[in-house]
């Protein structure tokens, strides 16, 4: 909504243009008036609709043409001045005025008129008859109205409806030729509706009719009102009304009779509320509010967010099979302008046996929006309504940022709840089934996926020491001679290589020392196929060798050729190696050596006292 | 020797701390943790008491008038209006919305729209009203002179104003010379419009304490006669019109209309019902009202005197 108003009134000499700002302002009709008024600034708490008003007068006598164009395409609204007794000036209206401004502005930033009638006080009838077809011929008059100066009728009427044609045009919402809500206005507040719709039932019930008074307006519904908004319905419309709810069609209807009624500000308070700018867009501030996200941290949804998304997922799982199938989704994503999950989805979290994403998986992939670009996370939560129905600021309510992982090294805890493992290795070292098998997907399932849908991420929950945690994988292209830095930061790595393949654990050693040798990320070897025959590597240690030279655990075998979804154990440890990465060198060396230390320390006490005894019992 | 005593500065002349006083050095011995302070903070993400953008906009409650709204006005046509041309000027409820869906209504009929005045009055209309005012402002005020001396006071209800005086119920209270003690006893009625209206919140907020059935001091009298003796009848001045005019202003601000039937319902009852208990007798019906007026106001004045009189005596 504009933040001021600049009216600038015009018309032929002598019809009172002057002499109605006066009388705005002083309240009492001045006799003499000088050719121009002043431009006069009224502050916001006076005004009608609170918002700081300009009013600028227009002088034929006074000002060039070139000062008129200007202040024609400053104006927020143009007031045409005629006067009611004078049929010239109405001639002259449509003669010479409106192509005049017509010229001056733009096709596309069309500024609204306003037809003011003064000088009612000199004539017995109203000229708005002769008025109309005017305003029906030219779409960019706004309102018609009459007053007079002289009597100070309806000036401030005026300076209202002024107002009015700035904050609250009816141009976007409504065509009076065909009676009917423009198809962007009806497009809006459909999806105002689907929203406001908390459980997905198709009407509004008392509940959710209370929750939208309440939003939109701050004031609660009483339930006589809620009876009269039913009757009203029911009278007019067939269907608006169907179990004791209103209907989509009943809700259009209703803002349909507002803005008949001339009432349109209310329409245009509903589209406001839901985050709708003047174009009938959702506006940026409202989709993408300003979060910072300082270097090393990650960003996680927050419980709240957590439940938001729990109650958007019932609402839609009308078979309430803890799944979405392809319809369910497509009715979920409704409120967007697009559909923001392909059918690479399926494949990057948990689905049931006909493919469809579970109730976990739904909330995985929102977690992996969320850590993977939080931005569109932002939008989707916008679309979805988030702010509005859990009554929060912005979206970004939503987020918690995490702390540096400087700090969780230093303090040797972690508080994350997602955790990043990129998955390194040479072509057809089987990485993309070590992310499928992470989704409980053996062999078999694997090879019925489709090329077109296949997806570089994976992510599901595991179990830490009785947490629940997410582990997001990430397969990296084998491009040896350029990692980049987002490829590198993770929280663990994995090196995946071939048992059968005796080239592929080359890779791997290779990209160990150019790499990870001295950073601080947490490293793990996979020996994966372990079903096939184990051949020996084309390189100079054997992986064995290779990971104790580098203080690395053993290669894990793992294979992903069972009968059942494969073992889920890998994944368990390397969460845990990404939670605490201090342990995952440490306890490899440290428990051997306490023990042979404290071995050697109670073999040394035993001799040296039977050393004692024996040189004791020789005296 | 003072030349050569010290300037001690303030903030080290006085004892501070706990060397103020036994108590407090006590206090600063014995371990005690003081209580916790209430500290306040604001919430963030608490919607406002009061919305404070906007205007107030007509919402979902109002649908029951917006429905009924089959015209749209006479001097203004909106592009999106679709009604028909209304021809001659009823009262609309356009700019005043302070509608509040949770008042109780305790009217039945359902036609609000006659309660709320017109937003804007013309000069003509002004006088004819503000004369037909001052006559039945002097009919009413002639029955009470007459009933005065016999029974006892009534109450200015019987004045029983009509709805032009409702409409500025939020007129400020002249604080001067009137005193609520006599809320209930009559006041010479020279009144101006806003004293009427005040005798009438102040009945309706004393209702237990009225109906005192003695005559009212002297000295209150005196001070209310004293501010409306000045007050020349028979040429009403611009008070009158200004009167009204803050009327006007203060019309198209508010329209608690319902809240003060409520309350002017009340006193009619409460009126009604005494006045029933007292007997009253039937009013006079004194064609001069005027000169009514002014003989009841010569026997104040006597009266006056006397117990001034009276009260020297006594002192």
């Amino acid at each position: 909504m504009r933040k001021d108003v600049r009216i600038l009134l015009v018309g032929e000499p002598k019809v009172g243009k002057t002499s109605l700002i006066m009388s705005l302002v002083s309240e009492e009709f001045p006799d003499d008036v000088p050719l121009r008024a002043e431009e006069i600034t009224i502050p916001a708490d006076v005004t009608p609709e609170r918002v700081p008003t300009h009013i600028v007068d227009y002088s034929e006598a006074e000002q060039s043409d070139e000062q008129l164009y200007q202040e024609i395409s400053k104006a927020n609204v143009i007031c045409i001045v005629y006067s009611v007794n004078n049929k010239k000036s109405i001639e002259k209206v449509t003669s010479h005025w409106i192509p005049l401004i017509n010229d001056r502005t733009d096709k596309d930033s069309r500024v609204p008129l306003i037809l003011v009638g003064n000088k009612s006080d000199l004539v017995e009838h109203s000229s708005m008859e002769t008025i109309l077809p005017i305003m029906n011929q030219y779409s960019d008059i706004e309102t018609c109205v009459e007053c007079s100066a002289k009597n100070l009728k309806n000036i401030s009427e005026l300076f209202y409806y002024a107002q009015k044609a700035v904050l609250h045009p009816t141009g976007p919402l409504y065509c009076p030729e065909e009676k009917e809500m423009k198809p962007s206005c009806i497009k809006s507040l459909t999806r105002i509706f689907k929203v406001s719709d908390l459980d997905n039932d198709g009407i509004l019930n008392d509940k959710e009719l209370n929750f939208f008074q309440r939003t939109c307006f701050n004031m609660p519904l009483a339930p006589q009102a809620l009876e009269d908004v039913k009757n009203v319905v029911r009278k007019n419309m067939t269907d608006g009304v169907e179990d004791n709810g209103l209907t989509l069609k009943g809700f259009l209807f209703l803002h349909t009779l507002f803005i008949q009624r001339g009432r349109h500000e209310t329409t245009w308070t509903v589209l406001r509320r839901f985050g709708y700018d003047d174009d009938l867009e959702l506006h940026q501030e409202y989709l993408f509010p300003l979060l910072k996200i300082p270097a090393d941290c990650t960003t996680e949804l927050n419980h709240n967010a957590y439940l938001f998304l729990q109650s958007v997922f019932d609402k839609h799982d009308k078979d309430r099979d803890c799944a979405l199938s392809p319809e369910e989704v497509k009715d979920l994503f409704k409120v967007f302008p697009y559909m923001p999950w392909g059918p690479d989805v399926n494949n990057t979290v948990c689905t049931n046996d006909q493919g469809w994403i579970t109730y976990q998986g739904y909330l995985s992939q929102w977690t992996l929006t969320t850590y993977l670009d939080v931005q569109r996370c932002l939008e989707y939560l916008g679309y979805l309504g988030y702010s509005i129905i859990c009554e929060q600021e912005s979206q970004a309510a939503a987020i918690t940022v995490t702390r540096n992982k400087r700090i969780d090294l230093q303090k040797k805890q972690t508080q994350r709840s997602v955790f990043r493992c990129n998955i390194l290795g040479a072509r057809g070292s089987g990485k993309t089934s070590f992310l499928q098998a992470f989704l409980g997907r053996n062999l078999l399932k694997q090879r019925k996926i489709r090329e077109d849908h296949k997806s570089f991420y994976s992510i599901n929950t595991t179990y830490v020491y009785g947490q629940e945690k997410y582990l997001l994988l990430h397969e990296v292209m084998p491009d040896f001679d350029f990692l980049s830095e987002e490829d590198l930061a993770c929280d663990v790595v994995c090196l995946v290589y071939d048992v059968n393949n005796p080239r592929s654990f080359e890779y791997c050693a290779k990209v160990y020392k150019q790499y990870f040798m001295d950073s601080k990320t947490p490293c793990t070897m996979i020996a994966s196929k372990s079903d096939l025959h184990e051949a020996r590597q084309h390189y100079s240690l054997t992986p064995l060798d290779f990971c104790r030279k580098n203080k690395l655990h053993p290669p894990q075998p793992w294979t992903c050729n069972t009968v059942d979804a494969p073992n889920k154990d890998l994944y368990t440890k390397l969460t845990t190696m990404a939670m605490y990465p201090h342990m995952a060198q440490a306890d490899l060396k440290s428990s051997t050596f306490w023990l042979r230390a404290s071995v050697g320390a109670t073999v040394f006490a035993v001799l040296g006292f039977a050393m004692y005894r024996a040189i004791l019992k020789q005296r | 020797m003072e030349t050569e005593a010290e300037v001690i500065p303030i903030w080290q002349n006085k004892p501070h701390g706990s060397t103020r006083s036994v108590v407090r050095r006590i206090g600063s011995i014995v371990p005690m943790k003081p209580p916790p302070r209430a500290c306040f903070q604001e919430l963030p993400g608490l919607p406002p008491l009061r919305p404070m953008d906007g205007p107030t906009v007509p919402t979902l409650a109002d649908i029951a008038w917006i429905a009924a709204d089959e015209e749209s006005e006479t001097y203004a046509r909106v592009r999106s209006d679709s009604r028909p041309l209304r021809h001659e000027w009823r009262p609309t409820p356009l700019l005043v919305m302070h509608r509040n869906s949770s008042v109780p209504n305790f009217r039945r009929d359902v036609k609000k729209v006659e309660t709320l005045r017109k937003p804007a009055v013309t000069a003509m209309n002004r006088t004819t009203s503000l004369q037909d005012e001052l006559s039945r402002l002097r009919s009413q005020i002639a029955k009470i002179v007459a009933t005065e001396s016999g029974s006892n006071p009534l109450t200015p209800d019987l004045l029983s104003p009509d709805d032009t005086s409702m409409s500025f119920s939020m007129a400020p209270f002249e604080t001067a010379p009137y005193q609520p003690a006599t809320s209930a006893s009559f006041v010479i009625s020279d009144v101006t419009e806003e004293e009427e209206e005040e005798d009438e919140e102040e009945d309706v907020v004393s209702v237990v304490s009225e109906l005192m059935p003695d005559p009212m001091p002297p000295a209150n009298m005196s001070a209310s006669m004293t501010a409306s003796a000045t007050f020349d009848l028979d040429h009403p001045s611009m008070d009158f019109r200004e009167a009204e005019e803050d009327t006007v202003s203060l019309s198209k601000s508010t329209s608690f209309a319902d809240v003060m039937d409520i309350l002017k319902d009340m006193n009619r009852m409460k009126m009604s019902k005494d006045r029933c208990n007292r007997g009253c007798t039937s009013l006079m019906g004194e064609s001069d009202s005027a000169s009514l007026i002014s003989e009841a106001l010569r026997k104040k004045f006597t009266l006056k005197d006397e117990d001034i009189r009276g009260m020297k005596k006594h002192n």
